[in-house]
């Protein structure tokens, strides 16, 4: 009896742990799983171009607490608006390639649009390709305070006015009359359609999916109890490792054991 | 008073006292043409040129037109490309399809100022394009300034390309 009672023990035992490291398993291959195909996203990151691709959706925006633009200056052309959202320039609904901080105003001339930003004139054309930057007002680099028409010619408000046209070498100060008669390009609310697509696109530019794919590898899109989440998979992951070591130990002292008796 | 001016400058970052406007573009071209600098002319950056371009420089290229002054078989080129984050403006002459001059004239970035030096820009000089716009000298670079140094060799390499574009080029023996 006591014989029987000592050959018994050691199976149960073994059953018992067989069982533990089963339902360990089922638990953690979720984790499993998210932190194998994250790891095998976040070692290509570059190849995959993760991140220059962003997110856009609303939904996750919201998660990450992106918010909405805070400046969004619009200037109104013939046919088009020129809008500064944040740093970043738009013609109509087509970002300008380049970060900018002050838009001083834009205007339409022979189909060339002219925007007055920063130290320069941009001037693109209407499907907004740049076709030029002009860096010289006057033989300065200097800040645009303002732009606008007189006639047939541009005039350009630095410290002073100047007046030139679309060749922009020949530059001639503007006298008190001609400063009088200038139609300046003025600030302009935009179309409301036009102002939630300008402000989807901005917050669309922010959140790269390397980011996203970053914190979904540590736990933390959802904040710190996804960490805590992700430390306790880890910890499963190990007590696995182990229970698997001990039973594959087990079952080999086992065989020892039988390859002894016979 | 002397003393905490003195202690005031040596506080302020070195990198902060080498970043700036070193030469307006305009002064640049008034040297180079000896106050008698011609019409500026316009080169159209689009078909072949657009790929040619995009190909020295990694990206496409920030506009579709190009300004240049032309005299005899010289041209120059106010260029700007991107560093690390910002712009540099730089000035290069060509002459007989070799670059005659290169002069950072505008740089913003607050790292690898140091290829403004002549050290630097000298080895440009009478540098010439191969037939894969790679440039037929070596160029060695700064370290700590790899970005700018890269910028300045791909622009000198845009300005020998470009040059060749224009009329000035088959003046050239």
């Amino acid at each position: 009896m006591t014989r029987h009672r000592k050959k018994l023990k050691p199976i149960i035992k073994l059953r018992s742990l067989y069982l533990w490291h089963r339902y360990i398993g089922i638990s953690a291959a979720l984790f499993l799983l998210i932190l194998a195909v994250t790891g095998l996203f976040l070692n290509h990151t570059t190849e995959l171009k993760m991140n220059r691709s962003f997110i856009s959706s609303e939904q996750l925006l919201n998660w990450y607490d992106i918010e909405p633009p805070q400046r969004t200056l619009g200037y109104a052309t013939n046919q088009h608006h020129v809008t500064l959202v944040e740093d970043k320039l738009y013609l109509d609904k087509k970002s300008i390639s380049g970060h900018f901080e002050s838009l001083a105003g834009a205007i339409e001339f022979e189909d060339i649009i002219i925007i007055a930003v920063d130290r320069q004139l941009l001037l693109l054309t209407p499907s907004g390709d740049v076709i030029e930057r002009i860096n010289n007002i006057n033989g300065q680099r200097t800040l645009l305070g303002a732009i606008g028409k007189i006639s047939n010619h541009i005039v350009i408000q630095t410290d002073d006015f100047f007046i030139t046209d679309l060749d922009f070498s020949i530059w001639k100060k503007a006298s008190k009359q001609e400063i009088l008669n200038i139609e300046w390009s003025y600030p302009t609310r935009l179309p409301n359609s036009l102002r939630q697509a300008l402000k989807h696109d901005y917050r669309s530019n922010i959140l790269t999916l390397e980011r996203v794919i970053l914190d979904l590898h540590s736990g933390r899109i959802l904040g710190n109890i996804g960490v805590y989440l992700m430390d306790a998979a880890a910890i499963v992951l190990i007590l696995l490792a182990l229970s698997g070591c001990f039973i594959w130990l087990q079952q080999l002292r086992k065989r020892r054991h039988k390859k002894n008796a016979t | 008073m002397r003393l905490f001016t003195l202690v005031l400058i040596c506080l302020l970052p070195l990198e902060a006292l080498s970043r700036g406007v070193y030469q307006q573009p305009t002064d640049f071209i008034n040297e180079v043409f000896q106050n008698n600098a011609p019409a500026a002319k316009r080169l159209w950056i689009t078909g072949e040129r657009k790929k040619i371009s995009s190909d020295i420089l990694g990206h496409p290229p920030l506009s579709l037109r190009l300004r240049f002054w032309g005299q005899g078989s010289r041209t120059a080129w106010i260029l700007e490309e991107i560093g690390k984050e910002k712009p540099i403006t730089v000035g290069i002459v060509i002459n007989k399809n070799r670059v005659e001059r290169i002069k950072v004239l505008i740089f913003l970035e607050s790292r690898g100022w140091e290829v403004r030096h002549d050290f630097f820009t000298d080895q440009f000089k009478h540098i010439g394009l191969q037939t894969d716009t790679e440039l037929d000298k070596h160029i060695d670079g700064i370290s700590g300034a790899t970005l700018s140094v890269r910028a300045l060799k791909k622009l000198s390499r845009l300005a020998l390309y470009l040059h060749s574009q224009t009329d000035f080029a088959h003046d050239a023996p």
